[in-house]
């Protein structure tokens, strides 16, 4: 297999005016690599997609596929496969319609993979999407896209506006029928709890800069979670400067964070457990741009 | 199917296309028909209402006589419909957010605006033609099963309607029409309403700020202004009066322009529709 990465970012930033949306954004995505791209709302997420698709300018340099992508861009969408929003999908069009187009249009569409995987959906051909439940559109989108033959498959918010449910069965989709030996992952969700089974790489935005990228094992070795009263958190913060609350319990108790991989030095705090990932993107947006008040975000 | 047929079967569908010049080509031949009995019965008297002394309907001697209402009346029906697929093409894209499945396949912007042109100047006329060539026949048809009189002659000049000339002429106004299309926020028709008044109403400003003080309605007609009387002389004497080389002469500036125009519109088409990340 290949080391060159399928998508390589150096140094990318992105302005709107004089508000900065990206600065300095440098990682790499590399074949078996599922990146989890977080962030809370506005911190560039979206944007940073945008750029390494060549949809919108920026500064900085990227690779994807080792092409330049707003030169390439449409390419580079034969061998890339990109999700957004599932409401994009065209509502007047029959799932059959949209195979024939995809059929006509793109190179590397597997139109027998498709109906492989429709066969395992309850996805009508013949009816328009607008009839459809967000289930379904979820599994067409879904089954479309991963009938390409793609290298990098970009997902952006892909879940926005699904329950629980629909959220775990596309997950469950994606696992089944994707083929991480060949190709990698991008995926973007401020919706940190969901992606935790999924990912590989971990990389965190807050107001347009990384504040964390690691992989995922080193990312739960390094950070450590306690349940303490509330009243000796003062005490544990002389010691500790680092551990910040994450989570309040009843009972006047909390759950606060260590960044370290000294368990012995904190033992004392307490048990020592293994935080969710979730609780791990509170603790450093909490780090690195609020002070601990106490208020939950 | 290839690349150029999935794009155009895609525009075909999106907008709905194929019902909707049935529609209006309906539409169309209602009108023509409700034309030709309102002159009908203007030419009946009173004693020609007892049916065996009614002149009968002569479908020939009355195409070559109407013939040129009937295919002028077709070819500014078609203009109308090429105006509101230019205006809708784009904007619906954005409407339902499908721009970004759109634009998430390997298709450049270049080539899904040049697709919508070809749908403008050439799929749509020539649909339009067949049905309604096609409606006409059957309408008239039925009237020479009224009158016994089976032998219909179809004028060599209404395959003259749509001519490529006309089209190119008109390149502009479809051309900003798709413009107000891509960049209009809630309505591209009242966007371009407006963009016409500005127009004018510019003109009118800068007439007033020369010191020549004139109505909104001489700017309107073109009898005073700077560029509106400009492109109204040229398209009435190249569209109304006819061509001829003399004229075509005369003009070489304003085709000019409207080369540079066109360019100038199709890159900004294409650069909108990347802004529509």
């Amino acid at each position: 297999m290949s080391t060159d990465p399928l998508l390589r970012l150096s140094g990318v930033s992105k302005y709107y005016g004089k508000h900065c949306a990206l600065e300095n954004i440098t990682f790499d995505v590399h074949a078996g690599q599922v990146v989890g791209l977080m962030g809370h709302n506005g911190a560039g997420k979206s944007t940073c997609l945008k750029a390494s698709l060549g949809l919108i300018q920026a500064g900085g340099s990227i690779e994807l596929l080792g092409l330049e992508p707003l030169k390439n861009r449409s390419k580079l969408l034969e061998s890339v496969a990109y999700i957004s929003d599932i409401s994009v999908l065209p509502d007047w069009a029959t799932t059959n319609q949209l195979m024939a187009y995809m059929n006509a249009i793109h190179p590397s569409f597997d139109e027998d993979r498709l109906i492989r995987m429709l066969k395992l959906s309850n996805v009508p051909l013949n009816n328009r999407i607008k009839t459809f439940s967000k289930g379904m559109v979820t599994q067409l989108y879904l089954a479309l896209i991963l009938s390409i033959d793609c290298r990098l498959l970009v997902l952006d918010e892909p879940t926005l506006g699904l329950d629980v449910l629909m959220k775990s069965r596309f997950y469950q989709y994606l696992t089944n029928h994707y083929d991480l030996n060949t190709g990698g992952i991008i995926i973007s969700s401020h919706q940190v709890e969901e992606l935790e089974d999924f990912l590989t790489h971990v990389v965190i935005l807050q107001d347009g800069h990384i504040i964390l990228k690691a992989d995922i094992d080193t990312l739960f070795k390094r950070f450590k979670q306690v349940k303490i009263q509330q009243d000796t958190y003062s005490d544990v913060k002389k010691q500790c400067p680092s551990a910040i609350i994450v989570q309040y319990h009843p009972k006047g108790r909390c759950s606060i964070i260590l960044d370290s991989d000294d368990e012995s030095t904190y033992a004392a705090f307490g048990q020592l457990s293994q935080p969710k990932l979730r609780d791990i993107f509170i603790y450093l947006i909490k780090q690195n741009g609020q002070t601990d008040t106490g208020a939950l975000i | 199917m290839n690349r150029l047929q999935g794009l155009i079967i895609k525009e075909l569908l999106e907008q709905k296309l194929v019902g909707r010049i049935l529609i209006i080509s309906l539409c169309y031949v209602f009108y023509i028909v409700l034309y030709t009995i309102l002159l009908s019965i203007d030419q009946i008297t009173l004693e020609q209402l007892n049916y065996d002394r009614l002149p009968k309907f002569n479908i020939n001697v009355w195409l070559v006589e109407h013939n040129a209402f009937i295919w002028d009346s077709a070819s500014n029906w078609c203009l109308l419909f090429q105006s509101f697929y230019t205006l809708s093409c784009c904007f619906d894209e954005r409407a339902d957010k499908s721009i970004v499945f759109w634009r998430s396949m390997p298709i450049s912007d270049t080539i899904s605006i040049a697709t919508k042109l070809l749908v403008v100047f050439l799929l749509i006329p020539i649909g339009w033609l067949l049905v309604c060539s096609f409606l006409v026949f059957l309408t008239f048809l039925c009237f020479s099963f009224y009158t016994l009189d089976y032998t219909i002659y179809l004028p060599f000049t209404w395959w003259e309607v749509f001519r490529l000339w006309d089209m190119l002429l008109l390149s502009p106004i479809f051309l900003s029409l798709m413009l107000c299309s891509s960049t209009a926020k809630s309505s591209p028709a009242i966007q371009a309403i407006v963009s016409f008044l500005i127009i004018i109403f510019s003109e009118l400003l800068v007439l007033i700020i020369l010191g020549r003080p004139t109505s909104i309605i001489e700017v309107f007609i073109g009898n005073a202004g700077f560029v509106w009387p400009h492109i109204l002389n040229f398209y009435y004497t190249l569209l109304w009066e006819g061509y001829s080389i003399d004229k075509l002469l005369d003009f070489k500036y304003e085709f000019l322009v409207l080369v540079v125009y066109n360019v100038v519109a199709f890159l900004s088409l294409v650069g909108a529709r990347k802004l529509q990340a």
